[in-house]
C-alpha cells in the first residue's frame, strides 16, 4: 500500500517535472510580423510598401527558422499596383547578447542578424509570380516575444520584366502570440 | 541662356525670400534650445516612416524615412525636431524639416520633479508646429497633429507611436494636404 502511494507520488512528480518547464520556457512558434518597404523595380510601385505577414517557427529555437504567409501593398493605393500574396521564409543567423544597443533597452535583448527570402504573386488579374525577394537585415533586435528590424536591404528578381531591382525594408516588427 | 536676365541673387523678392527663411530657420533653432533650457528635460532621438498625400507638393512619391530629436519637458510637454528624406528610389533626394511642440493627452509622460506623477504608459497626443521641404520652401506652413497610439515613454527607454496624422496647411499654395508617420521608435538617453 505504502509503496503504491510512493510509486503515486513519485509519478506525478515525474510528470510535473516534464510537463512544468515546457509550460513555462516553450519557445515562441507563432504570430505576426507588419513590415514597411520601399522597392526599385519596373513591376512595383515606388511607393510605400506595408505587409502583413502570419509567421510561423517549427522548431524550438530562439530566433529560428521561420516561414511566412501574408499580403503586401502599397500605402497610397494606386488603380496598376494591386496587393501580393507573399510567401516566405528566413532564419536569424546567430545571437549576440551583449551587443552595443544593450542600453538602448530596457529590457533584455540580443542583436540577432536575420535573411528572409520571399515570393510575391499578384492578386489582381493572374495571380503571376511577381518578384522574388532577398532581405538581409543586419539591425535585428530580438526580444523574445518580439523582433524588431531597422533599414533591412533587399534585393528583389522582378520576373514580370524579366530585370534585377533593389529595396529597403524601413522597419519589421514580429510579435509573437503562442 | 539666361542672356538680359539679371542674376537671381539680384532680385529683390529672392532677398526677401532668403531672409523669411534664415527667420524661421532661427526660431525654430531659438525654439529648442529655449525649451531645452526650461528644465532638467527627458532627451531622446526618433526613427521612422514619412508620408504624405499625393496632391501635396512637400515630398515626392517613394518612401521617406525621419529622424528626429526629442526634448520633454514638464511632465506632458515635448517639442520634437525632425527630418525626413527619401530612401527609394533615390535616396536623400528630398529633404523636409520641421518642429513641433506635443502634448501627452492621457496623463503624464516624463518623470516629474517633484515626483508626485506617475508616467503612463500608453498615450496620445496632440501637437502643433511647421513644416517645410528644404532647400526649395516651396511647401510650408503650419501643421496640427494627432497621435492616437503611444506606448512606453523616458522610462521605459523607448517608445512606439502610431498612426501618426498630421494636417498641414501649405502657405505657398494656399491648400490643406495630409502627412502621416505609420510607425515611429523613440529612444531615450
Amino acid at each position: 500500500m505504502v509503496l503504491r502511494r510512493n510509486v503515486i507520488r513519485l509519478s506525478v512528480i515525474v510528470l510535473l517535472i516534464m510537463v512544468v518547464p515546457q509550460t513555462v520556457v516553450a519557445r515562441w512558434h507563432g504570430g505576426y510580423q507588419v513590415s514597411l518597404d520601399g522597392y526599385v523595380v519596373p513591376a512595383l510601385a515606388y511607393d510605400e510598401y506595408i505587409s502583413f505577414h502570419g509567421t510561423y517557427l517549427p522548431f524550438d529555437l530562439a530566433a529560428g527558422p521561420a516561414v511566412h504567409l501574408g499580403v503586401t501593398f502599397p500605402t497610397v493605393r494606386t488603380a496598376v499596383h494591386t496587393p501580393l500574396l507573399s510567401i516566405g521564409a528566413g532564419s536569424s543567423l546567430f545571437l549576440i547578447q551583449d551587443h552595443p544597443f544593450d542600453r538602448m533597452f530596457r529590457r533584455d535583448s540580443a542583436l540577432a542578424p536575420r535573411i528572409d527570402t520571399y515570393l510575391t504573386f499578384d492578386l489582381g488579374s493572374s495571380a503571376a509570380l511577381t518578384t522574388a525577394v532577398f532581405v538581409a537585415q543586419p539591425l535585428t533586435l530580438y526580444f523574445g516575444d518580439k523582433v524588431i528590424s531597422v533599414l533591412g536591404v533587399q534585393l528583389l528578381r522582378d520576373f514580370t520584366h524579366d530585370s534585377w531591382g533593389w529595396g529597403i525594408r524601413l522597419f519589421e516588427i514580429t510579435h509573437y502570440l503562442w | 541662356m539666361g542672356v538680359g536676365y539679371p542674376p537671381v541673387r539680384d532680385n529683390p523678392l529672392f532677398v526677401v525670400e532668403e531672409t523669411m527663411k534664415r527667420r524661421i530657420g532661427f526660431s525654430l533653432g531659438y525654439l529648442l534650445v529655449v525649451v531645452g533650457a526650461l528644465s532638467a528635460a527627458s532627451f531622446g532621438f526618433s526613427f521612422g516612416t514619412l508620408d504624405s498625400h499625393p496632391s501635396s507638393t512637400m515630398v515626392s512619391e517613394g518612401t521617406h524615412a525621419q529622424i528626429g530629436t526629442l526634448v520633454g519637458f514638464g511632465s506632458r510637454w515635448e517639442v520634437e525636431a525632425f527630418a525626413g528624406t527619401q530612401i527609394t528610389p533615390e535616396p536623400f533626394s528630398d529633404l523636409v524639416g520641421g518642429a513641433v511642440l506635443s502634448f501627452a493627452l492621457l496623463g503624464p509622460v516624463h518623470p516629474h520633479a517633484n515626483g508626485t506623477e506617475v508616467p503612463s504608459y500608453a498615450n496620445m497626443y496632440a501637437g502643433l508646429g511647421f513644416i517645410g521641404n528644404f532647400p526649395e520652401m516651396d511647401a510650408y506652413g503650419p501643421i496640427l497633429r494627432i497621435t492616437p497610439l503611444s506606448v512606453g515613454g523616458p522610462q521605459f527607454v523607448m517608445r512606439e507611436r502610431a498612426g501618426t496624422l498630421g494636417v498641414f496647411y501649405n502657405i505657398p499654395m494656399q491648400s490643406v494636404t495630409f502627412f502621416w508617420n505609420i510607425f515611429l521608435v523613440d529612444f531615450y538617453l
